[in-house]
């Protein structure tokens, strides 16, 4: 896509406009979800920055490719750091004050980006998934009893779901450990 | 691995560990190097594809991080930092004073004033014209979840569905949705509300009726919420009688916005 690769250089070149129509063409959206989602107009500003930033580098150190829109790899990738955030936040038992992006920062950043790598490997080898297994184990991932998988599914018995999901889970394993990128992402 | 080590972790990521289970537990993760491994794998799919969750870093001697934050130490990402910082002070700005928008709050200010005027004149002077105005007030969008889920950011096609209903482009969305619903067996509840939502705001009242049809017969998680939609669209067609048996229904089997058709039965 050329329109993505446009954002991109934008973003890493400092293109002033460019980087300008990212913001016309994404930041409300992601305005409207973070403030949906208990967060503040700051809040949005500061993930949206965060995450300007970490896809730049990412792009710069890595020369990755974004096969999506661009538009909905950012708001996706905003929606992350925003459901990270909030998790971040229940574990710290003080709030942190955000006065600059980079100073203290660099390595939240780094960390960011690099389990947004990592969910992102974890997406692929779960969308190479059959759509049955892809259904009955998100509700597993989901943490839904195993009754109700098996109510869902017309399954004969709680056996059967467990046989079910052990084997997705398998496939689901054999690919994403096939893929080249796990072994640097798996003990981070 | 032995099935009761495997057992072991597939209880502790669904929360399902006793105390003492709790403690055999632990004491395997510090003596058991096999088992940690299998442990970090698990709770990795757990937290990467449970749409709610995350997995957050925990090992901050990876070379990668390392590499990454020297990075964003640099002269470089500051330059970037700052430039974002101006924009985004800049973009707040000129969001708050556009013209437009203070027009659009002065107007959606006055709108609600009337709002509240129409709905209290017939609260106590019912007629059969107020309900499409009662379909307007109860009808609220932001209600409905995204239609792309965090698993699907490389669906082109549901981001250029919510693009066009967010835009109010409904008749350009119909045909989008169905192409969705043609293409795609998951997630499809949401996809068959805004559908609906689509026909109902573009007057395509006996449409939009069979598509939530559609949804009340299937067995997903959000059929019933099927029967909410109906009574709106019953609304917008000036047909009372008929919204109220839906709400009625609504409302003794605690269904989807289940208070709100208590609220809007009152009004009826």
């Amino acid at each position: 896509m050329g329109e993505n690769k446009e954002y991109l250089e934008a973003l890493l070149t400092g293109n002033n406009s460019g980087i300008k129509k990212i913001y016309d063409q994404c930041f409300d959206n992601v305005k409207k979800y973070i403030m949906s989602n208990g967060g503040q107009l700051a809040d949005a500003e500061d993930v949206f920055q965060r995450v300007l930033l970490e896809i730049a580098f990412r792009y710069k150190k890595e020369n990755f490719e974004i096969k999506s829109d661009f538009k909905g790899y950012l708001f996706i990738a905003c929606r992350n750091s925003w459901i990270r955030e909030i998790k971040r936040s229940k574990k710290r038992v003080t709030s942190e004050l955000k006065t600059d992006l980079i100073d203290g920062r660099a390595e939240e950043l780094a960390m960011e980006l690099l389990e947004q790598k990592r969910w992102e490997l974890f997406q692929e080898g779960f969308a190479q998934l059959s759509a049955k297994c892809r259904e009955v184990l998100k509700l597993y991932f989901e943490k839904v009893p195993f009754g109700k998988i098996m109510d869902a599914f017309n399954y004969s018995s709680e056996t059967v779901v467990r046989q079910r999901i052990f084997k997705c889970k398998t496939k689901l394993k054999e690919i994403i450990k096939k893929n080249k990128n796990y072994n640097s992402l798996k003990e981070l | 691995m032995k099935t009761e080590d495997k057992d072991l972790i597939e209880k502790k990521l669904r929360e399902q560990l006793s105390l003492e289970e709790e403690e055999s537990f632990s004491a395997k993760m510090e003596s058991d190097e096999e088992f940690r491994q299998a442990y970090v794998f698990e709770k990795q799919l757990f937290e990467n594809l449970n749409d709610s969750d995350w997995n957050l870093t925990e090992n901050l001697s990876s070379t990668e991080i390392k590499e990454y934050a020297k990075l964003f130490e640099s002269e470089e990402a500051r330059k970037l930092a700052d430039q974002l910082k101006i924009i985004t002070t800049e973009h707040r700005n000129s969001a708050a004073m556009q013209p437009n928008r203070q027009r659009l709050y002065w107007i959606s200010g006055l709108a609600a004033t009337l709002l509240i005027v129409l709905v209290s004149v017939f609260v106590f002077y019912p007629k059969e014209g107020s309900t499409s105005q009662l379909y307007s007030t109860y009808l609220d969008v932001s209600e409905v979840p995204s239609m792309i889920p965090r698993g699907d950011h490389e669906d082109a096609l549901r981001i250029k569905a919510q693009g066009l209903f967010e835009n109010k482009k409904y008749p350009e969305a119909i045909p989008v949705f169905n192409e969705i619903l043609n293409s795609q067996t998951e997630d499809v509840a949401t996809v068959l509300i805004y559908k609906g939502i689509a026909q109902m705001e573009s007057g395509q009242l006996e449409n939009a009726m069979t598509t939530f049809n559609q949804l009340i017969e299937s067995n997903w998680l959000d059929a019933s919420k099927g029967y909410w939609y109906k009574a709106l669209i019953y609304l917008k067609k000036g047909e009372r009688q008929k919204a109220v048996e839906i709400l009625e229904k609504i409302k003794s089997e605690s269904l989807y916005n289940a208070t709100k058709a208590d609220e809007l039965l009152e009004e009826l």
